[in-house]
């Protein structure tokens, strides 16, 4: 499934492997010049996010393709199927704990701040914490799982669909 | 070009796709692939399906 229209030429498969192992190097090579990039742009001209757009670019929308692509194929499914059968915890439940964790972990870090900032006493700081991280927790952790598990739900139910069209 | 010995092969050790899949160490859609003769597996993986299924290379993947 040739995305590309290259004309299929005969080819040595070792070749072909090989090949597609380097171009996966180069892929992860190209990540990490970005990555380096936008820390020294970052350090050098500040945290401003126009100076970093054409990296952020080269990041996500490769990034993207590949997503689209792996779930287009049907090999998302697959890939979640290999996972679920040789880890404990299947992947859509590591996609909520890691969702609910990034919203427990802003959430700790608002209250904290709000706590060190705003607070004039003991009893006002554990007040402005508990208020601070309930709603922070209440906003955030719906938000990030639903992100994550959404489009986790989603890409496995295309994939599926997709390769039930190929058994056809 | 379809893979019917690798469905009889199975069939007669009484597994699903799903459990020659598990038993092989790939995904249900790739025997399933197999057998509609989509997806041309390396050597290893035929080694690997033969083992499981008691038959020779010669008996699953030879010319018909």
């Amino acid at each position: 499934m040739n995305l590309f229209w290259e004309r299929t030429k005969s080819a040595d498969e070792r070749i072909t492997n090989s090949q597609n192992i380097i171009y996966k190097e180069s892929y992860n090579v190209a990540m990490l010049i970005c990555s380096i990039s936008i820390v020294t742009k970052f350090y050098i001209y500040g945290y401003d996010i126009k100076f970093i757009v054409s990296e952020l670019f080269v990041i996500l929308i490769p990034s993207l393709f590949f997503a689209v692509r792996t779930v287009w194929l049907g090999l998302y499914s697959d890939e979640v199927e290999i996972h679920d059968r040789t880890s404990k915890v299947p992947m859509s439940v590591k996609g909520i704990v890691t969702g609910a964790g990034f919203g427990v972990a802003i959430a700790l870090f608002f209250g904290i701040r709000s706590a060190i900032l705003y607070a004039s006493n003991n009893s006002q700081r554990v007040w402005y914490f508990i208020l601070v991280f309930c709603v922070s927790l209440m906003m955030y952790c719906p938000f990030l799982i639903s992100i994550i598990a959404i489009p986790h739900f989603a890409a496995s139910k295309v994939s599926k669909m997709v390769n039930s069209k190929n058994e056809e | 070009m379809k893979n019917i010995k690798l469905k009889v092969a199975r069939v007669e050790k009484d597994l699903s796709q799903e459990e020659l899949a598990k038993l092989v160490g790939v995904a249900r859609q790739t025997i399933g692939l197999i057998e509609l003769g989509k997806y041309n597996p390396s050597l290893s993986l035929c080694i690997s399906i033969c083992k499981v299924l008691s038959k020779t290379l010669d008996d699953i993947f030879g010319e018909e």
